[in-house]
């Protein structure tokens, strides 16, 4: 069958009566005058038409008049008088008169369509056919598509008070027969479409001909989403995929990052962690739990089609993207999901789709934003006990453990406050945003670029009296090292898309991002001071605290540097029934680091001077190339195809990275001198990693009956790292059953749709090439009398490692009731990490002195997510609008196995062990205290510890849920909100309250406190954070259109309003040592991430 | 449908024998390079191949002089030196000496660790030179590969020699799968290595030295396993100028990062002068009993064992401290492999077969040293006992010892407690008595990190 863009057409056209209400009381009337009537309507909506045809099909003809008006024609493109020549000349005659032209002495007449936005053609003879053959009552009509006018397929239509269903055929018809007199309500429903209801009135008329015209609703089975093999209806996968609208989270909350979107978006299973408040701190994105030790949990994020380099660094790659230049982001959870997207793909994948231009005119939008940051919650107080010793009359620090070793006597305890401003390091955060975006084109050539400029100065900064001190001193202190932390970023975004034939598309997208990353911080900065209250002070009695350590200042600078270009090109054929795929792309990045640090030494009473310098230099290139093709497409089984769809595809992709890094350290440069090359060598490092990946894969959608899905595929990857291909076989199986079209189900009048979903896929992670290769390594030995360069076995490798293999069961649910109100998405994953790679030591009998560690495949991890995610529509009028959303993530994560022979060990702060967490925080205990000599002073003997490190958490959030209301006024104003809470995790707190430690005066719970302390300071805590508030204003159209305008909105945005947590620290939801490793939690000194306010203008032409 | 059907056939036809073999070659890539990492494409040059010979070379010398030190202490061959007068501290040699070995959570860290590692290191270095030097398809790098098997077959005699029966020896070779160790017995290290030297005389002979090294580990293996015929015929043709020798130097090493650094590894730590940075030692007549009698005064000394006294009555305790001056300094050229070590063997071959020209080879290695020839004495128990004394002088501070010792009670049915130093320790204030060791046991960490190798089989002789 053919469809044409805005025409349906019908099998039943010359069996059945086949009209609209309207049409059909048009019926009685001779065509002339029907023709009169329509005239009026369709003339006033559509432009005239010129048509010169000489023998063509009537519809050629017909085509070309929707081409050119735009007209909703539609007719039967089986209906054979459709097939006979005609030739004529119109010249700017209405549509409807054109049509009447060409149809002029056929068996065709035309009239309105129910709506009266359209016109239809039907065979004469049709108006009565029915009627008069079978002499019984009947109910005919279309469903039809409101925004495409297509029509709607497998729509379910039940006549209520019958209690008789039927579902539109391919043409979007449905037909009840034997339908008694009387008005009957009809219904009609639908994936994807708000539900709709008729009364239907049969009467003296034996056929009456109802339409249908539906509207999207809100959230939808239906919704194309990203896989693979290419884009599907959401219904016909069977697992869940979570779509992102940048632009409407932008809208509602302050945003500079691809991160600040993820966690904005409260995606349940999707954990997104910070590392501080400075600008460019890294962000770790974890998909549904860790269930890797030793090789990277970071997601697989692919952009237009090619795979970028999104492992956390500093500044982010990830967050290199602009986001306004975003389209959709897509979460793709787990193996289940995952399996067909390749190697490392079993910890998610992120699908990232940049903006594409619309046809037509230059569309011009522009925005400013401006935003001021300020830290929330008092820094915590210094404390430092002052005293004096035999040998000196001066003040001096004299702790409790000094007194406690007789080495002072203490005389009073200092408190210094942060938060006095003269003592402050924190000021206010200031960033400003420029983004510029136009798009256009023509119906083969569209267009969109997006160009944004933004920097950033960070909240730290040098305490005031640090400045007046410098000033005294005659040293002036630059702004690098007032405001020691900056992140300046400029993007650019180009997508071209050309479609030179209508079964084929080029598309091209550039994207371009610089950034300069300052961070010049250093320790009289920032922990200098936290010196203070650490190891003590010196101390003035004429003015007020002074950095310990002889006031160290440098000038230390240390900006990096990225270059960052990505290439991704789309080419889309599809001859037949075809569909042929190819996506080809690029990414180079490089990274520069610089960082020169000369010491200045400025004794409190005397002058500065400087000392000898050091100079870093480090540059980072890397490359990622990508080529992925896939072919689809629809078996043609004829008759069978009403009940069974095969969408078949094949593919496979090709991915190489490489990484070169050179890191050179130069020390002893002489002062006044910055030049590298002017000092000696400290330490040299040249490292060149490449890796190259290939995979292939066989996969195919089965469509029972349009309400059972099948999802089968299966991968087969190769690649540098993997020794084995046999082993690296991923398999997929998934079925999806939209229960709500079962008979059973149709009459429930409460639920709109149901789907049941269920998958299971393998997927995996590759261990790195160092992992398989022996390493070997350059030394001197004494041999025959003189030395010679010799190769050195530096580690074994391990040749049979296998990729890390997760395998996910994901089952699920998605739920809309109450008329599309309300809608639930459920998901249930079980997440087995096998051959999970452990560092292991290697025995000396292998004869490796240097690095005797290799990895092997022998632990298992375990991860288990319940999701759930409802969004209510509570408020839905002419007026107002308001949206409620929830989010709730459950999630448990263990060690099932560590392997045969290995015992538990520790990774930084937490401990992997069998039957724990990965992520597991364990320490020592205080037990208890006693003091056993009575003098009111705890030693470390006096507190009791436990003998080992005890369990005491997991590192990571354990339940999480959120909370959000949108509210639209009178389509102007929108107010919205967003809450989170996480709870059940273990957040690390360098404690420098050290009251404790400090006053002699100070209760043994404080003591033994500060013991513990000093140990480490972690303890089990929750937390519900304020996320965003927002107000945003539209223009009207009326007053856009007196302006010229397309849009125009103002927002006031803030964001990490609160938070109410029982952690003593500042923020609960900061872990300083992201790049450190996976299983450290340590809030450090960090500053925490700031509270924004931000004013956004949205300006569109 | 069918059409379809073909196609798509096709189309996996094809993707199944793309992705079988020619995507191989599109994933390969060179081999990671990281810091101080030796690029692989090196290692497949002659260069690159003989680097990691001669690393094995120097593994080998670092773990003889760490195994020569270690043994000297476990027998009578040095004591060591308390270092003051006024406490027990010692220079960490007190185990060793005290043969109070045990295995605890540090296991012999410190002491045989060292050797023990290096010994290993020399054996899988040597493994994997061959490895890339096969690859090399170089004929004149017969003598390498020669060379290779050699020194992996001497780096197991030691192993066997001074340690307990049941030494793992595992395998990681470039492209091959590593392989964890089981515990091997002596006899059959000893087996393993006599292969291992039958493969390096078989290959090539091109090289005196290196077939000189054969010759004589596969006599030393096998006079181990109490093959005395074999042993003396595997040295036969040894001439008197042929020798292997082991260098050391106290030079500073450069090392690949352009710093200066003077390696443990590459000086004799048994010397006078090394004396004060690696532990007191000195030599002692009889020590616990059993031991020989090195010097009957120091004016009156065997220049195999040459001896001074040191009067340093202000760090020791005692007025003099003897000590020998066989390697003087941390600059020692070593004979691993002589004409000596053959005459030895041949000597111990002819007097298990009985035979009264037995004494010859050993008059004849003593001659070059301008010593007077010795008789035969007139018991096999003492000939056994001359025997074993002119090797013990002949190789005094060069790791065979122990070996030695092991081979009295093994071979020749001696009591332990006649041959190793037993009784009272009375090198410092505190007595103690020699403990019961008569070898020396894996590190720990052979035992906490081998899943295959669950101890010795034994720690008999």
């Amino acid at each position: 069958m053919r469809l044409r863009r805005s025409a349906y057409s019908s099998l039943l056209l010359g069996v059945v009566a086949f009209a609209s209400p309207g049409y059909a009381s048009a019926q009685s009337l001779p065509g002339g005058s029907f023709n009169n009537e329509m005239e009026d309507l369709v003339q006033k909506q559509t432009k005239s038409v010129s048509i010169v045809a000489k023998n063509r099909s009537i519809e050629s003809i017909l085509n070309e008049i929707v081409e050119k008006t735009n007209v909703r024609l539609f007719f039967s493109t089986e209906n054979p008088e459709l097939q006979k020549k005609t030739s004529l000349t119109l010249e700017k005659v209405s549509p409807i008169d054109a049509v009447n032209a060409v149809i002029r002495g056929t068996n065709l007449i035309a009239g309105k369509t129910a709506d009266g936005q359209g016109i239809m053609i039907r065979s004469k003879s049709d108006t009565t056919k029915s009627s008069q053959d079978t002499g019984k009552s009947a109910i005919v009509g279309i469903v039809s598509d409101s925004s495409t006018s297509q029509p709607v397929v497998g729509a379910t239509v039940t006549i209520v008070g019958l209690k008789r269903t039927v579902v539109t055929n391919d043409k979007g018809v449905f037909r009840f027969e034997n339908i008694p007199s009387g008005r009957h309500q009809v219904s009609v429903r639908m994936l994807g479409f708000v539900s709709k209801s008729q009364t239907v009135a049969i009467g003296d008329e034996k056929v009456v001909t109802p339409q249908f015209i539906l509207s999207s609703s809100a959230t939808s089975l239906s919704e194309v989403v990203t896989t693979a093999t290419g884009q599907q209806r959401r219904v016909e996968i069977a697992h869940d995929i979570a779509k992102i609208n940048p632009e409407a989270i932008m809208e509602r909350t302050p945003v500079r990052s691809v991160a600040d979107i993820l966690e904005a978006a409260q995606v349940p299973g999707v954990l997104v962690q910070r590392s501080g408040g400075d600008p460019g701190s890294p962000t770790r994105i974890r998909i549904r739990g860790i269930g890797s030790i030793s090789q990277s949990n970071d997601p697989v994020v692919i952009l237009d089609g090619v795979w970028i380099d999104a492992a956390s660094s500093s500044p982010s790659r990830l967050d290199d993207i602009d986001p306004a230049s975003i389209e959709s982001i897509e979460i793709i959870r787990g193996p289940s999901a995952a399996t067909l997207f390749g190697q490392d793909a079993s910890n998610g994948v992120i699908v990232i789709t940049s903006k594409k231009g619309q046809a037509g005119p230059t569309r011009w939008n522009l925005s400013y934003n401006r935003d001021w940051g300020q830290t929330y919650g008092k820094q915590p107080l210094f404390y430092a006990g002052m005293g004096y010793n035999a040998n000196s009359a001066d003040l001096q620090w004299c702790p409790i453990e000094g007194v406690l070793k007789f080495e002072c006597t203490q005389d009073t305890v200092l408190v210094l406050d942060p938060n006095n401003k003269l003592l402050s390091r924190e000021g206010t955060e200031t960033n400003n945003r420029y983004m510029l975006q136009m798009d256009g084109g023509a119906s083969n050539v569209t267009y969109a670029v997006t160009l944004s400029t933004g920097n950033t100065i960070g909240v730290r900064r040098l305490a005031d009296i640090e400045k007046i001190r410098y000033r005294l001193l005659g040293y002036n202190t630059s702004s690098e090292f007032s405001r020691p932390s900056s992140l300046r970023r400029n993007n650019i975004t180009t997508s071209i898309v050309f479609t030179p034939r209508s079964n084929l598309s080029i598309g091209m997208t550039l994207t371009g991002t610089q950034t300069n990353l300052k961070d010049n911080s250093y320790d009289n900065l920032w922990s200098g001071l936290g010196n203070i209250g650490l190891t003590g002070r010196q101390f003035d009695t004429d003015t007020a605290f002074a950095a310990y350590g002889g006031g160290q200042i440098t000038a230390n600078e240390k900006p990096i540097k990225t270059t960052t270009g990505i290439v991704s090109s789309n080419i889309q054929y599809r001859p037949g029934g075809f569909v042929i795929s190819g996506n080809f792309g690029a990414e180079k990045s490089a990274k520069n680091e610089s960082n020169f640090g000369r010491l200045t030494l400025c004794d409190f009473r005397s002058s500065c001077r400087d000392t000898l310098g050091t100079r870093r230099e480090a540059s980072e290139n890397k490359s990622l190339y990508t080529v992925r093709l896939n072919a689809s497409t629809s078996l043609n089984l004829g008759s069978f195809n009403k009940y069974l769809d095969i969408r078949p595809s094949i593919g496979g992709d090709y991915k190489k990275t490489d990484q070169h890094l050179i890191d050179l350290h130069k020390r002893d440069i002489p002062v006044g001198d910055r030049s590298i090359t002017m000092g000696t060598l400290s330490s040299s490092r040249n490292n060149l990693i490449e890796n190259a990946t290939a995979g292939w894969y066989l996969n195919s959608t089965i469509g029972l009956f349009r309400r059972v899905y099948f999802d089968v595929g299966i991968r087969q990857d190769i690649g540098s790292a993997i020794t084995s291909s046999k082993d690296a076989v991923y398999p997929k199986i998934g079925g999806s059953w939209l229960v709500s079209d079962e008979s059973f189900w149709r009459e429930n009048p409460y639920i709109n749709s149901l789907r049941l979903r269920s998958a299971i896929g393998h997927s995996a992670v590759q261990p790195d090439l160092n992992d398989i290769h022996g390493q070997y390594v350059n030394w001197v030995e004494y041999v025959d009398g003189k030395f010679i360069n010799t190769v050195e076995l530096g580690s074994t490798g391990n040749n049979r490692l296998q990729p890390e293999r997760a395998v996910e069961l994901e089952i699920g649910f998605d739920l809309d009731m109450l008329n599309d109100r309300l809608n639930l998405i459920g998901t249930y994953a079980h997440k087995d990490n096998r051959n999970t790679l452990v560092v292991r030591n290697l025995p000396p009998s292998f004869g490796i002195w240097y690095n005797a560690t290799r990895k092997e495949n022998v632990a298992k991890v375990r991860n288990r997510n319940f999701e759930l995610s409802a969004n209510v529509r509570a408020i839905e009028t002419r007026r107002a609008l308001l949206i409620l959303n929830y989010a709730l993530t459950l999630s448990d994560n263990k060690v099932a196995t560590l392997g045969e022979g290995i015992t538990p060990f520790n990774s930084a702060s937490s401990r992997i062990a069998a039957g724990y967490p990965l992520a597991g925080v364990w320490e020592r205990q205080v037990l208890g205290y006693r003091d056993a000599n009575k003098d009111g002073l705890l030693s470390r003997e006096e507190v009791i510890l436990s003998d080992s490190v005890v369990y005491r958490g997991w590192s990571q959030p354990r339940y999480r849920a959120s909370y959000g209301a949108s509210f639209t006024l009178n389509n102007q104003f929108v107010f919205d909100s967003r809450f989170a809470y996480q709870s059940r995790y273990v957040q690390s707190y360098q404690p420098y309250l050290r009251y404790g430690a400090e006053d002699v005066n100070a209760p043994l719970p404080d003591q033994a406190q500060s013991i513990i302390n000093g140990l480490s300071g972690r303890a089990p805590i929750s937390d519900l954070r304020w996320n965003s508030a927002s107000v945003t204003y539209h223009l009207p159209k009326s007053v856009l259109n007196r302006i010229g305008g397309r849009s125009l909105s103002v927002s006031l945005q803030a964001s990490n309003l609160a938070i109410w947590s029982n952690y003593v620290g500042r923020d609960p939801g900061v872990n300083s040592a992201l790049l450190s490793g996976e299983f450290t939690a340590d809030n450090g000194l960090t500053p925490p991430r700031p509270r924004l306010y931000v004013i956004d203008f949205k300006f569109g032409l | 449908m069918k059409k379809i059907l073909r196609a798509t056939l096709s189309i996996i036809g094809v993707s199944w024998t793309l992705s079988a073999c020619s995507l191989d070659s599109l994933v390969k890539v060179g081999a990671p390079q990281v810091g101080s990492d030796i690029d692989h494409d090196y290692l497949n040059t002659k260069a690159g191949a003989l680097g990691l010979l001669y690393s094995s070379i120097g593994k080998l010398q670092a773990g003889v002089s760490n195994a020569s030190f270690e043994v000297g202490f476990m027998t009578d061959e040095m004591l060591s030196v308390p270092a003051n007068s006024s406490d027990n501290i010692f220079f960490g040699m007190t185990s060793s000496d005290t043969r109070t070995e045990t295995v605890d959570s540090y296991g012999l860290k410190g002491l045989l660790f060292p050797a023990y590692i290096y010994i290993q290191s020399a054996r899988t270095t040597a493994a994997n030179a061959r490895y890339f030097l096969q690859h090399q398809s170089d004929s004149s790098l017969n003598y390498a590969i020669s060379a290779s098997y050699s020194l992996e077959g001497y780096a197991i005699t030691i192993l066997a020699e001074n340690l307990c029966s049941g030494v793992p020896l595992s395998s990681a070779v470039y492209g091959q799968a590593a392989v964890y160790g089981n515990a091997l017995s002596t006899d059959s290290l000893f087996k393993i290595a006599v292969a291992k030297f039958d493969s390096a005389l078989a290959i090539s002979h091109d090289s005196i030295r290196f077939s000189t090294l054969a010759k004589v580990g596969k006599g030393r293996a096998l006079l181990s396993l109490a093959r005395y015929s074999d042993a003396a015929e595997a040295v036969a043709d040894v001439g008197i100028n042929d020798v292997y020798t082991l260098s050391y130097t106290e030079a500073i090493t450069p090392n690949p990062n352009s710093q200066g650094v003077n390696s443990d590894d590459s000086f004799w730590p048994l010397s006078t002068e090394m004396r004060p940075k690696y532990n007191g030692h000195e030599i002692a007549n009889r020590e616990g009993n059993n031991g020989l009698i090195w010097y009957v005064n120091p004016e009156r000394i065997d220049p195999r064992v040459p001896v001074t006294v040191d009067y340093d009555g202000v760090k020791y305790t005692f007025p003099s401290i003897v000590r020998q001056t066989k390697f003087t300094n941390g600059s020692v050229q070593f004979k691993l492999a002589s004409w000596i070590d053959a005459k030895m063997i041949e000597a111990e071959h002819l007097l298990s077969a009985g035979s009264p020209n037995w004494i010859d080879p050993i008059n004849a290695a003593r001659q070059t040293v301008g010593l007077a020839d010795t008789v035969s004495p007139a018991t096999t128990a003492q000939k056994v006992d001359l025997l074993f004394r002119e090797r013990a002088f002949w190789f005094y501070g060069q790791g065979t010892r122990l070996s030695d010792m092991r081979r009295l009670v093994r071979q020749y049915g001696r009591n332990i407690n006649s041959v190793f130093p037993v009784g009272q320790y009375n090198r410092s204030t505190t007595v103690y008595i020699y403990g019961d060791a008569v070898v020396f046991v894996p590190d720990n960490a052979e035992f906490r990190e081998n899943y295959n190798y669950s101890g010795c089989i034994h720690r008999k002789p």
